[in-house]
């Protein structure tokens, strides 16, 4: 005989179910579960319920067309960033650059140069290396793109799962 | 620059299938390799296969036409941008995501703070209030139309960034917890806090909806 399901309202998995039902996730098998556990539970049925009529409810916010210029003023963005000179990028940047981030490094930033200027007694020639024949390749080094792809990296770094983990078997 | 014209994909649904759905993934990413190699033509495929979920999901997020594609702009601008350091290290679409969701939250704390946000009742001062009257509805409906429309906004907007942010990748992307805590930098059980919270939320605002 089948073990009655413990009522989802006083479960802390509960709200999960209640998700999963509204949108539609459950097994055929936890479906036919929760309905009956539904027929017999006045509380659960009540949040069911509301849960579904919410779920549907939000079906409404239809989003806009997408305007067929998109992709033109994407691609004079991309060619403007380009062009424009590092100075430019950093100035645009900077106007965002909150005071709470910047106190910080920039003492970080003292410190370490203090400690190098005073470890260093005897400053030695920097040998003289022969230019890699890739550094001939027109890179511009831009401040504010490094800093902001560095950044947008670090969130594609900070996710640890593997790409080919196909989770929830979405894309 | 010499992008090309890429051919359309055929929609922009997730796909539940696991195959297809590894095959995909694996796509996105190949595709970000060959853009770190100088290929726009891959970039330009990208863009055609992400732009309408990531503008989509903005939108929803900011409730403002104008302001969402302007940061969908920025989110393949940026992706663009760090072509050249780019590994495969997550999927495409989380990382993409949470470029997405980290700045529309933080356009929406910015908004917050200004205290200048525009009602939602009233059109954008942009001129960009969308939802276009469904022209196969008698006025009567339409009008009904309106009024929902104009409560689930409502709804929506009370709910905190983040929770907002949990919402949209779970009803309308149907992203699972996992994806969803990835996308938002937090762990499974904050997702599934953040996102009961904010159905617990709407059900007060919305449950009475019929």
């Amino acid at each position: 005989m089948e073990t009655p399901m413990s009522c989802p309202a006083k479960d802390r998995r509960g709200s999960e179910l209640f998700l999963s039902y509204a949108a539609g996730l459950m097994s055929a098998s936890e479906h036919a579960a929760f309905e009956r556990h539904l027929a017999a539970c006045t509380d659960c049925w009540r949040i069911a319920a509301e849960q579904k009529r919410v779920w549907s409810a939000l079906d409404v916010l239809a989003a806009p067309e997408i305007p067929t210029n998109f992709d033109e003023r994407l691609y004079a963005r991309i060619a403007a960033e380009e062009r424009s000179p590092w100075w430019q990028s950093l100035l645009h940047h900077g106007a965002s650059f909150r005071l709470s981030t910047a106190a910080p490094v920039a003492a970080a930033c003292a410190a370490l140069a203090v400690m190098l200027i005073m470890r260093t007694p005897h400053p030695a020639p920097a040998p003289v290396q022969p230019a890699p024949a890739t550094a001939t390749v027109n890179q511009k080094l831009d401040p504010s793109q490094i800093e902001q792809n560095l950044d947008d990296l670090d969130m594609l770094r900070q996710l640890t799962a593997p790409a080919t983990e196909a989770s929830n078997g979405q894309s | 620059m010499p992008f090309l014209t890429p051919q359309p994909f055929p929609d922009d649904r997730v796909d539940t299938d696991m195959t297809a759905a590894a095959a995909c993934i694996e796509r996105d990413a190949d595709l970000m390799l060959r853009v770190r190699e100088g290929d726009d033509v891959s970039f330009a495929l990208l863009l055609e296969k992400h732009r309408r979920p990531v503008i989509h999901f903005l939108y929803r997020m900011v409730q403002n036409q104008a302001v969402s594609e302007e940061l969908a702009q920025e989110v393949f601008l940026r992706v663009y941008k760090a072509r050249l350091s780019y590994e495969p290290t997550a999927k495409f679409t989380t990382w993409l995501f949470r470029i997405a969701s980290h700045l529309a939250i933080n356009w929406l704390r910015d908004r917050r703070n200004e205290r200048s946000q525009d009602s939602l009742d009233q059109p954008n001062a942009d001129g960009t209030h969308v939802q276009v009257a469904d022209t196969s509805l008698t006025r009567e409906e339409e009008m009904i139309r309106q009024t929902r429309l104009a409560e689930v906004r409502r709804a929506i907007e009370a709910l905190p960034p983040k929770q907002r942010a949990a919402v949209m990748m779970h009803k309308y992307r149907e992203m699972g917890y996992a994806q969803i805590a990835k996308a938002l930098n937090c762990s499974e059980s904050a997702v599934k806090s953040l996102l009961f919270r904010a159905y617990e939320t709407l059900r007060a605002r919305l449950a009475h909806m019929v």
